[in-house]
């Protein structure tokens, strides 16, 4: 049935099977036992399901062969393989941090997990596109499974609010990304990204008025009506960034991430903003890279936006939620920054950030999880800053960790934010940029006074009283504890990371090239 | 694989440089051959709709009543309170046949290209509607369909 190829993508069939079968056993055991409690049970096979998944995708020893399977429409290279691992890897840690935050908030329902599943598998997808439609379609599966992921918490209005908010606005997104692709299709006549690379490569569009010679203008006239392409590159760049809730599409990430409840927002925050980040290279770097002298300067205005607004926005902020979606905002600007310049470095430099945007994110947001307030009004979810008055004193460690992962993301000196912050800077100057350079390094000194600010409310607040917490469980404190050394450890050895980044672009230039 | 969505006769045509590139246009003419059936079925739908309203209004027989001009709506009345709760089911069944109608769309155009399309083609088609049917069964047992 399947030739030999095309078992290649067996993770990703496994984690299809499991799903429908996870969807089956839930649904006639929470039936038939007068609707039994199996949101653990499954929590926990959902875990086990992705740890194979896991197995299953290091096992694969073809791992960077440039494979394209299914009428190549999916490509198997190292990027994807590597970013796969990566996702599959934050989402085991995502699900059991979760786990707690779901019982006391009373979520019972079993489909959370499976959605979460199936958000999963459809960003696996996205990872290794190669079609214009493989893109739109699994964009659309992780993003279904958002939707009701925000509306999960039924008796809350702003849950239910969060998720037709996000349906709304994803829907339109996802519509300019279709438009754009229509175009696409309708210039070049494929939705294929090799043969779009094919077909625009060497197509130099400035060279003809240096030159003037007939052949490039031939090229030009004949195979591509080069205002049309950028036309809809702008489109499929705009429906992108409203994905990853960058500047001038950042609205809906705020009321969003506010509004449904904390665990979907933390694989909001977390999660999707590699796989994204990875259908943009192939789009823009990949196939129109003869294109990136028109969709840079795009790129770095958005870039410069994003940044200006993620760290002014921030400094309002009362709720702690809504001050972690700003900063989210501006590590996009930083990341896409690194994007702009189009270079090698450029590409490295973004991939280590947004590796180490993801750890960073995954730290604070299971912290930020296992706060539970000693209110008698338990549910409260959403925390002001004031709640983290005095955490010094009623948790010492778990504040030292929370300051110390606060200051990696700020990116001060002795932290491993640091490093990669000042390398996206430095391969702008590289670039060229210096205006831009000079502008982003401003914005994040501005930054970083509310990433402060929280320090001194747990630290050097001048009050008596401070809030109570829960106790956290001692296997998940063990998992906070890994998290936080790992993040220690990778300022002692950052070597890791960059060069993990470093052989993800090579392999990815040399398949341009 | 490009090569095949060129038109043979103009892709001929691209060796002989200068004289092409003022009679043909590759963009304009991938536009008329994608879009221009779309632009037809446009036209067509607007029409046909047209001649349907306007013949069934001047040839049917009419014999005006309240009963009959009153708005009509499934199960609700039209004309209440705004605040009257209403009951979600109706979407519901609403969303569950847009999903078996989507699957029609994929099986006809699916059985049209039935004798060019490879055993993964074939297979696909079969597993998406072994998995649409999982769906139907979930949806049973957690009651969705249960109107009362």
């Amino acid at each position: 049935m399947l030739i030999f190829k095309e078992i290649q993508l067996l993770p990703e069939i496994f984690l299809g099977i499991s799903i429908i079968y996870l969807i089956i056993h839930g649904t006639f055991i929470s039936v038939n036992n007068k609707y039994l409690l199996i949101q653990n049970s499954i929590l926990y096979l959902s875990i086990l399901i992705i740890a194979m998944f896991c197995f299953l995708l290091l096992n694969n020893s073809i791992e960077y062969n440039n494979f394209q399977i299914f009428n190549n429409t999916i490509i198997l290279d190292y990027l994807s393989f590597s970013s796969k691992a990566w996702i599959a890897l934050i989402s085991i840690f995502c699900f059991l941090m979760v786990q707690r935050y779901l019982a006391v908030q009373k979520i019972n329902y079993f489909e959370y997990s499976v959605l979460i599943l199936f958000a999963l598998l459809g960003i696996f997808f996205i990872c290794s596109s190669n079609d214009l439609i493989t893109a739109y379609l699994s964009i659309e599966l992780q993003s279904l499974s958002f939707y009701i992921m925000a509306a999960m918490k039924k008796d809350s209005a702003f849950s239910a609010d969060a998720g037709l908010k996000y349906f709304i606005l994803g829907a339109f997104s996802s519509s300019l990304f279709l438009f754009g692709s229509s175009i696409l299709y309708g210039v070049s006549g494929t939705t294929n990204f090799e043969d779009l690379k094919n077909l625009f490569f060497l197509t130099y569009l400035e060279y003809e008025s240096i030159y003037g010679v007939d052949n490039y203008s031939f090229v030009k006239h004949v195979f591509i009506d080069g205002g049309l392409i950028q036309f809809a590159l702008v489109f499929i760049f705009v429906s992108l960034l409203f994905k990853l809730a960058v500047a001038p599409f950042h609205l809906w990430s705020l009321d969003i991430y506010e509004g449904s409840p904390s665990s979907s927002t933390f694989f909001f925050a977390v999660v999707p903003k590699l796989a994204i980040f990875i259908l943009i290279i192939r789009i823009f770097y990949s196939s129109f890279f003869e294109y990136s002298i028109k969709w840079r300067y795009y790129i770095v205005v958005v870039a410069m936006l994003t940044v200006i607004v993620g760290s002014f926005g921030g400094l309002e902020q009362k709720k702690l939620k809504s001050l972690l979606a700003y900063s989210s905002i501006s590590h996009m600007g930083y990341t896409l920054i690194a994007f702009s310049t189009g270079t090698f470095e450029g590409m490295q430099s973004m991939l280590c950030y947004l590796f180490l945007y993801m750890i960073a994110g995954l730290c604070i947001w299971s912290i930020f999880l296992l706060l539970q307030l000693k209110y008698k009004y338990s549910k409260k979810q959403n925390k002001d800053l004031t709640d983290l008055n005095l955490l010094s004193k009623s948790n010492n460690i778990l504040a030292l960790f929370f300051s110390t992962v606060l200051l990696s993301i700020a990116g001060l000196p002795p932290m491993v934010g640091f490093l990669v912050k000042i390398g996206i800077f430095l391969v702008s100057i590289e670039a060229s940029m210096y205006f831009v350079a000079i502008l982003s390094i401003l914005c994040s000194v501005i930054s970083t006074f509310y990433y402060i600010r929280i320090v001194k409310i747990m630290y050097f607040e001048n009050s008596v009283a401070g809030k109570l917490y829960y106790p956290i469980q001692s296997n998940i404190s063990i998992l906070v504890v890994c998290l936080f050394y790992f993040l220690l450890f990778l300022f002692v050895n950052p070597t890791l990371i960059y060069l993990f980044s470093y052989k993800i672009t090579l392999l990815l230039t040399m398949t341009v090239v | 694989m490009i090569s095949s969505i060129f038109p043979s006769k103009n892709f001929f045509c691209l060796n002989k440089l200068s004289v092409c590139s003022d009679s043909f246009h590759l963009n304009t003419s991938l536009f008329y051959n994608e879009y221009s059936v779309i632009l037809t079925f446009l036209f067509i739908a607007t029409i046909l709709s047209v001649i349907i309203i306007l013949f069934s209004y001047i040839l049917a027989v009419q014999n005006p009543e309240t009963e009959k001009l009153s708005t009509y709506e499934c199960g609700f009345e039209p004309y209440e309170d705004a605040r009257h709760t209403f009951d979600v089911k109706f979407y519901l069944v609403a969303i569950l046949f847009i999903v078996f109608d989507i699957e029609t769309m994929f099986l006809i155009p699916w059985t049209n290209v039935l004798g060019q399309l490879d055993l993964v083609g074939f297979w696909s088609m079969i597993d998406f509607m072994f998995e649409l049917s999982i769906g139907y069964v979930y949806i049973y047992c957690i009651g969705a369909l249960d109107i009362h």
